[in-house]
């Protein structure tokens, strides 16, 4: 059982095809969230469902350095450089 | 679909027994205030069994009905990853509370009740405590807590735990729901291949003898969980399900936890209110903090006035010198002494209590005296930081420069707890999310994190000499790096990855404040006070037997190896009792003017990174086991002579002297 959580996990958009990271994004910015890549253990995935750092999720960086500071609905999270990696988004569709 | 299926309940045997009601929520939404304000009192905390995880439990009259009130650890999920989220989940599926109380801050509905979903497709009977309110409220937030009630099909009472605000609807809901029948499971459709899965897998599924409905097992197992996988294993005899379960995992979760989302964003539509988006002070403050340009002068500030001033200056220099020089010797020894001494003929025993190295008038001047005004004030500035919302920000801040460590921004609290206590910090490391960060951080913890006590009395003993205090600090924190980069170098394992909320700013709350202060003050205490006394009754008796000057001369060889006088010898065995009792003893060594100031800076480099204190010592062996706890112990032992050599080699070779 606990071997099929490790497997990488492939969001139902197909496989980690690479879009932008919000790792390269600037402050200021606000985007929407696409979906979750490389997040192959169940504690990054926990991290993100209770962040609500989810696909269709809007999110505001806030500031870049020395760790990322973004605001998620009506919280603010610290993560570094590893976890922005994993999450790919886009420009917020009018 | 069976998702109305009844939930078993309490068994028949247990009807006698007390109605329990368990707190859950995410951790920090003031679930321990809802405890005390339900039962009254604080409860005892106890152990779970195997584990090392604490459980709140009390006995209260709600509303006039008798209950058992439980506060379980904090949980972001009933799928645990840490161990207090698996104690969380197994008070709630195994011990079967009758309400459960779900409490959830106000401000991050969109977040928290994601949860609240979970639990009620378990089919818990629920009672939701939207807590924090008076802060939504300031905030500009409304909202619509009877719609969202009547949309959950769940019992939502708004409260301000720390006022009391609300808590008698609370209560009225807790009581009401434990006359009301069970809850039927709620059900919350999925995407058609999940749905399909969850099926598979439910007609796979044992029918007798489980607690919980098919459909929310299926869906734990469904999403990875390993919990319940024991009896599916068992029982999934079908193709389908195994089939279901052979896909399961992190895809379903993440689309579950989606679905869920969505759901809750839909509940909350036109039953909150946000304001208009603007930068308010309190955000303009924040990010003054957090940006390393304006941030880190503040934290120069911070440790100046907070530590330096405050706790070092205040604490340490003006209050333990009135209580040291005024109460102790000018009135409590002389009348100790006179006491005792018309009270016991016999002088053996006289120096028991009040001899040098007394019971009374060593031990008991040293924890009241010395080293009680120190602690104390430096847990009412940390509770002042711990409320106000900084820490947080400083774990953003260093996040860098502890993953270098092999820690992340996590480990800074209890980095900076230490400074106050690395017997409690020790403690605290429990928090941190892999064994590698929490054995990194003990031994940092024993060598080079200086406990407010000895803090105090190193900086007062420093005060003078400016440019000694910086060489101090200058050694012990290139020992912490370096000792810190070397070890992440060398133990195997990941690094960690660094993730956490930063709530907004607030000005902390007075009352809180104290109580925190005080609660802490007095486990302190608790633990000291025998300590010193033990300490100086095996002082005592070592004297007696000859022990102690046998260890002291012992001693006296590596204390003159790194240039302090014989004197010093004392220092440190009193330093293996309490590493702050041995500080307090190098101030009485300084004030019989026995220490260059090339020496006293050697022998504050030396203790500060000696062997730490036996509560401390025991709280290694406890957390980390014994092999590890000695292995630390070796570790500082040979380090702090080594260091300490070093540096007096180094100020003989240059031919310095401060």
């Amino acid at each position: 059982m606990s071997k099929t959580t490790m497997e990488t996990l492939k969001t139902a958009g197909g496989l980690s095809t690479a879009g932008p990271r919000l790792a390269d994004a600037g402050a200021g910015e606000r985007l929407q969230i696409t979906k979750l890549v490389d997040v192959a253990d169940v504690e990054t995935l926990q991290k993100m469902i209770l962040m609500g750092a989810l696909p269709g999720k809007r999110v505001e960086i806030i500031q870049r350095f020395p760790a990322f500071l973004i605001g998620l609905g009506n919280s603010q999270f610290a993560i570094d450089r590893e976890l922005a990696e994993k999450i790919v988004v886009q420009p917020l569709t009018a | 679909m069976d998702g109305m299926t009844k939930t078993n309940r309490r068994k028949a045997d247990n009807d006698n027994k007390l109605p329990v009601v368990a707190i859950v929520g995410n951790p920090n939404v003031g679930k321990s205030v809802v405890f005390t304000r339900l039962t009254g009192h604080y409860a005892a905390a106890s152990n779970y069994p195997g584990t090392t995880v604490e459980v709140m439990r009390g006995n209260a009259e709600i509303d006039g009905r008798r209950c058992s009130v439980v506060d379980t650890p904090g949980m972001y999920s009933l799928l645990p990853v840490t161990e207090e989220e698996e104690v969380a989940r197994a008070i709630l599926l195994q011990e079967r509370p009758d309400v459960v109380v779900h409490v959830v801050d106000a401000r991050n509905l969109d977040r928290m009740l994601v949860m609240t979903l979970e639990l009620a497709e378990m089919g818990i009977p629920l009672v939701l405590a939207v807590n924090m309110l008076d802060e939504a409220e300031s905030a500009g937030i409304s909202l619509e807590l009877a719609t969202l009630a009547e949309r959950l099909g769940v019992p939502v009472a708004g409260v301000v735990a720390v006022t009391g605000r609300g808590m008698d609807e609370l209560k009225r809901l807790v009581v009401s729901t434990l006359d009301s029948p069970p809850p039927a499971p709620m059900t919350i459709g999925y995407a058609p291949h999940i749905e399909k899965e969850i099926t598979a897998i439910e007609s796979c599924l044992a029918k007798s003898g489980e607690s919980l409905d098919r459909r929310a097992r299926a869906l734990l197992i469904l999403q990875g969980d390993d919990g319940v996988a024991g009896d599916v294993e068992v029982s999934l005899g079908c193709a389908d399900g195994a089939d279901a379960v052979r896909h399961s995992g992190l895809e379903e979760r993440l689309e579950i936890a989606t679905a869920r989302h969505d759901r809750v964003a839909a509940l909350l539509d036109g039953c909150v209110s946000h304001p208009e988006v603007r930068i308010t002070l309190r955000e303009r403050l924040s990010r003054v903090m957090t940006n390393p340009l304006t941030g880190l002068p503040i934290l120069a500030v911070v440790l100046y006035y907070g530590l330096y001033k405050f706790v070092g200056g205040f604490g340490a220099g003006t209050v333990v010198d009135f209580l040291e020089s005024t109460v102790f010797e000018k009135f409590v020894n002389p009348f100790l002494v006179d006491t005792v001494g018309g009270m016991i003929p016999w002088d053996i025993l006289t120096s028991l209590f009040v001899g040098e190295y007394g019971v009374l008038t060593l031990g008991l001047r040293y924890a009241v005296a010395i080293i009680l005004p120190i602690v104390a004030f430096f847990f009412l500035i940390f509770a002042v930081i711990e409320d106000s919302g900084y820490l947080p920000r400083l774990a953003l801040l260093l996040d860098r420069t502890f993953k270098k460590i092999g820690l992340s921004g996590r480990g800074v609290i209890p980095m900076v707890l230490g400074f106050g206590c690395d017997t409690m910090a020790t403690m605290v490391t429990r928090t941190l999310p892999t064994r590698r960060e929490r054995l990194l951080s003990t031994m940092l913890l024993a060598l080079a994190i200086p406990c407010s006590a000895q803090l105090g009395v190193i900086l007062a003993l420093l005060e003078d000499h400016t440019l000694g205090m910086f060489v101090w600090a200058g050694v012990v924190t290139g020992v912490f790096l370096l000792v810190g980069w070397i070890s992440a170098k060398i133990l195997p394992g990941e690094g960690p990855s660094f993730y956490m909320e930063v709530p907004p700013l607030r000005l902390p709350r007075l009352g809180n404040v104290l109580t925190k202060t005080y609660v802490r003050v007095r486990w302190y205490f608790l633990e000291i006070v025998p300590m010193f006394l033990i300490a100086s009754i095996l002082i005592w008796a070592g004297e007696i037997t000859g022990i102690f000057g046998t260890v002291v001369s012992v001693l006296e060889g590596p204390v003159q190896w790194i240039g302090l006088p014989v004197e010093s010898a004392d220092v440190f065995l009193m330093g293996f009792f309490r590493r702050d009792y041995g500080a307090a003893g190098l101030y009485d060594l300084n004030k019989a003017g026995l220490l260059s100031p090339t020496q006293l800076v050697v022998a504050c480099v030396a203790l500060t990174l000696f062997l730490p204190c036996v509560a401390q010592l025991l709280i290694n062996f406890k957390e980390r086991g014994w092999k590890t706890g000695l292995a630390v112990s070796g570790l500082v032992l040979v380090m702090s002579f080594g260091v300490a050599y070093t540096l007096n080699a180094a100020f003989t070779v240059m031919e310095v002297s401060l």
